[in-house]
């Protein structure tokens, strides 16, 4: 018995060794066996046998290979190198226990795998909770700047200014009804059902809406690839989602105005047409704030000084602007200040610049195609301004609508534009509502710029004079007495 | 490996592994070599291997045993050890 187990001790040995010597040192054992007999000596025997391979087996293995230390000595300058260890063929005991031991590896390797998958889900809808739970707090809705600007109405890009300056056509656009798992996207989880809904309305809308038609074939083919490769199946957050589809429609367009929208907070529901009383409360609000004509005089010198801080609807303030302009009629030189003008409706910026011309003159609007509205309705009966020096007063808050009076008139030579670098907001794109918490923008227009430069889509329009905003209007007012004292 | 723990008074206990791992390397140093097998009555059919000491062995065997010798003497001088025979 003893000497079995110590025969299957033995086999720690290398293979090398046990050929060699097995036979010997089971013989050894044997005779120490014979002799030292008793509990005692048995005990002593085998604690030195197991002593004995503590030591002497490592040793062996190590004495074993000296191919492996000599040959990490010899790779040099040379490629990879194969070296025999050793000429015997594997048993096949020994390839069953590998093909165990490679199995039992794999299954664990994968095994840890998965579980860091979902180790890492949970930390994403741990970080899901913690950026909805500041947002939840708040009762800001998200704002949606494009919200009223469709296709018919032409926006301020300034939602605020928007609220009050436009009276706004409504487009019911593709409008869908409310999902009916609202809470559940409330919650930040978007599940399968609803982005399949937000999938399908943003292709039938890009398909429907988008300037090119072969681009919003190709968007949508891509989006639904996206999809059968299962890229939208974890995603479970609303934010995640509408970002990672943006993305994605742009990859294609490298149209930065295609835009799917996600809010926490619902959205407001699609303008529809003005009711009267929303026309009503328009008009009131415009005749309390003079429609943003917040001052018209003439200064020293027959200098005229006009501040606008709109352009706000013309079928409502056309008869203010008319006013303003005929008080200003005599003036030498006119200064348009509109350093505060967050823009508004193109009719009145055309109609405003109507003034400055004798004839009609392409206004160049890059949200809009060509129309009859595009030109100036110059010559204005009974106008004396076509012909007299213009200084229009520009910030960086001057923006939209009132940069496409800038950008026109300075692209016209028409003007001289004192102050700062405007905003930057040219395009926009049609909104439309999904559901409760998710949007598309559309860009349905691309106007041909008339002039050779781009416009002032993110960089804004350059003032011809810049200076500090606040001292834009003595600069102008300067300008202006040395181009009277010229005459 | 019973001579071994004789002469060393049991201190040193070689197992089997310990000393054919030694014979090994001694061989491949050639400090020993293998003898022919021979027939032992007494043993009968029981397979025993011999090995001799090499020249090349015995000089080492010999120079290592005076490089024990010279310590031995150190530690006389020393005083650490005492008496004439280890």
């Amino acid at each position: 018995m003893s000497e079995k187990i110590y025969s299957l001790l033995l086999r720690l040995f290398p293979s090398q060794f046990r050929k060699e010597y097995g036979d010997d040192a089971l013989q050894l054992f044997r005779d120490r066996a014979r002799d030292e007999k008793g509990l005692t000596s048995r005990l002593r025997l085998w604690f030195d046998l197991l002593a004995d391979l503590v030591f002497s087996v490592p040793r062996q293995y190590f004495h074993a290979e000296p191919e492996l230390v000599a040959a990490s000595g010899q790779r040099l300058g040379a490629g990879p190198m194969f070296y025999f260890l050793g000429d015997e063929r594997p048993r096949p005991g020994a390839l069953a226990l590998g093909a165990v031991f490679s199995l039992a590896a794999l299954a664990t390797f994968s095994a840890l795998l998965s579980q860091g998958r979902t180790h890492h889900s949970r930390n994403a809808s741990i970080r899901q909770f913690q950026r909805a739970a500041p947002r939840g707090a708040s009762t800001t809705a998200r704002p949606v700047p494009q919200a009223s600007s469709d296709g018919n109405s032409p926006g301020t890009g300034d939602a605020e200014t928007q609220a009050s300056a436009s009276p706004g056509k409504g487009h019911s656009g593709d409008s869908m009804q409310p999902a009916p798992n609202e809470a559940a996207v409330a919650h930040g989880n978007v599940d399968a059902a609803e982005r399949q809904r937000v999938l399908d309305a943003a292709i039938s809308n890009l398909k429907q809406h988008y300037i090119y038609p072969d681009v919003a074939q190709k968007m949508s083919e891509t989006l639904l690839a996206h999809q059968k490769h299962g890229e939208y199946d974890t995603i479970t957050d609303g934010d995640a989602f509408a970002h990672q589809l943006t993305t994605q429609m742009r990859d294609v367009s490298h149209d930065m105005h295609l835009e799917l929208v996600y809010s926490q907070d619902p959205l407001p529901p699609q303008p529809t047409e003005q009711t009267p009383e929303e026309l009503a409360r328009y008009r009131e609000a415009m005749r309390q704030m003079n429609c943003a004509f917040e001052k018209v005089e003439t200064l020293p010198h027959n200098i005229g000084y006009l501040k606008l801080n709109f352009f706000p609807d013309r079928s409502v303030c056309e008869q203010t602007a008319t006013a303003a302009m005929a008080s200003l009629n005599n003036t030498d030189v006119l200064v348009i200040d509109l350093r505060d003008n967050r823009g508004g409706m193109p009719s009145m910026v055309a109609l405003m610049a109507s003034y400055l011309f004798d004839h009609p003159e392409y206004f160049y609007n890059p949200r809009e195609n060509t129309t009859q509205e595009s030109w100036t309705r110059s010559p204005v009966p009974e106008n004396k301004l076509a012909d007299k020096p213009v200084y229009v007063l520009t910030s960086s808050h001057t923006f939209s609508g009132a940069e496409q009076f800038c950008y026109d008139l300075k692209m016209l030579k028409r003007v001289t534009l004192v102050g700062e670098t405007t905003g930057g907001g040219a395009h926009s794109g049609v909104w439309y509502r999904i559901d409760d918490h998710f949007g598309i923008g559309i860009p349905e227009t691309k106007p041909i710029n008339p002039y050779s430069t781009p416009d002032w889509e993110g960089t804004g329009v350059e003032p011809d004079v810049k200076v500090r905003a606040e001292d834009a209007l003595a600069t102008a007012v300067k300008l202006a007495q040395t181009k009277l004292q010229k005459k | 490996m019973r001579q071994v723990a004789e002469q060393t008074g049991s201190r040193m206990r070689l197992g089997p592994g310990t000393l054919y791992s030694s014979i090994q390397s001694l061989l491949q140093e050639k400090f020993i070599e293998e003898l022919e097998p021979r027939e032992d009555a007494e043993l009968g059919q029981e397979r025993r291997r011999y090995y001799r000491l090499t020249s090349a062995g015995r000089k080492l065997a010999r120079a290592e045993a005076d490089r024990l010798a010279g310590f031995l003497r150190v530690a006389r001088t020393r005083k650490i050890l005492r008496g004439d025979y280890v």
